[in-house]
């Protein structure tokens, strides 16, 4: 199978969009997305994510993700913003295990369990 | 990223792919020049345009890079654990440049195997981040330029072999060049810094 030049900034949008999604509504993900962020990212990244994994601030930034079907459907200004952000999102946290049991448990294929995880 | 970091990385994919070489290269491949600049982490010349994730290559068979992606890549077991990871691809797909990039490249040794670990020279790392196009590719270049001393018209010798071996991607390679050249020529107070 061959993944296209996109692959991963498609993938991260993908990922980005269900994490956020899940973070708001389960308070110990998000407790669990924030210390991985406080440990792992430095200065401004690491105040914007924290930001996003609460819901705090940039609104705008938000609305052009979850309006947009793709990342690629998104306006230049939204991609050159969530290209700095959008690899360092803090959602292995909550992912990593989830996709090792959709291959064991499903015999899914990494790439299938990926597409069946972001579905 | 730092050096350390990289090493990491690029050690398990090795192990992973049971392969000799690692191929790195993208924005975080120039933590292994920086050390000839006193620097030792892409945070301090990238601030937050450094990201957790190293590109490289194991292989220009994909099975093996998406091997090493599910067992280090984005959302993997290491990625929650060490903070970082790698994006396995091949080269053909992410990294373009001039041919001529072979003889300007450099193999380092990982110090705690058998990896070794070929490195894009600064000049390829710009030309490659200058035609993805984004801003935050124009950002690092400018910064590695700026920081390694590189010149505008050696950039232009790689962007002229290019479009000869690529010209149907001349306009598109042309306009990068413009465009770099400008935000170069213009003064920037984080890059007066660096002097």
């Amino acid at each position: 199978m061959m993944r296209p030049h996109l692959y991963f900034d498609e993938r991260a949008f993908k990922i980005v969009k269900k994490g956020l999604k899940e973070v708001w509504q389960d308070p110990e993900k998000q407790r669990a997305c924030l210390k991985h962020v406080r440990k792992f990212l430095h200065g401004k990244k690491r105040e914007v994510w924290e930001k996003l994994l609460r819901k705090e601030e940039f609104e705008e930034q938000l609305k052009w993700l979850f309006e947009a079907e793709c990342y690629e459907a998104m306006p230049k200004k939204a991609k050159d913003w969530w290209s700095i952000y959008i690899q360092d999102h803090p959602f292995s946290v909550i992912f990593a295990e989830r996709l090792i049991e959709l291959q064991r448990k499903k015999g899914l294929s990494y790439l299938e369990a990926v597409e069946e995880l972001l579905k | 990223m730092t050096k350390e970091q990289a090493y990491h990385i690029c050690r398990a994919a090795a192990a992973i792919a049971n392969v000799e070489y690692v191929t790195v290269f993208g924005s975080n491949a120039i933590v292994f020049w920086l050390d000839e600049i006193g620097m030792n982490d892409t945070k301090e010349l990238l601030q937050e345009y450094t990201s957790r994730e190293l590109d490289l290559s194991v292989s220009e068979e994909e099975e093996l890079n998406i091997l090493v992606d599910a067992t280090i890549g984005e959302m993997s077991m290491f990625d929650k654990t060490f903070g970082i990871y790698g994006h396995a691809n091949p080269m053909r797909n992410l990294f373009k440049v001039p041919k001529s990039w072979i003889s300007r490249l450099k193999v380092e040794n990982d110090p705690l195997s058998e990896t070794k670990i070929v490195i894009p020279h600064p000049l390829d790392l710009v030309f490659s981040k200058m035609i993805g196009f984004r801003e935050k590719d124009f950002v690092f270049c400018k910064r590695v330029m700026r920081a390694f001393k590189l010149k505008l018209e050696d950039l232009k010798k790689l962007v002229n072999e290019y479009i000869y071996d690529n010209p149907q991607e001349t306009e598109k390679v042309l306009k990068a060049f413009k465009i770099l050249q400008n935000k170069v020529r213009t003064k920037s107070t984080f890059l007066s810094k660096l002097k």
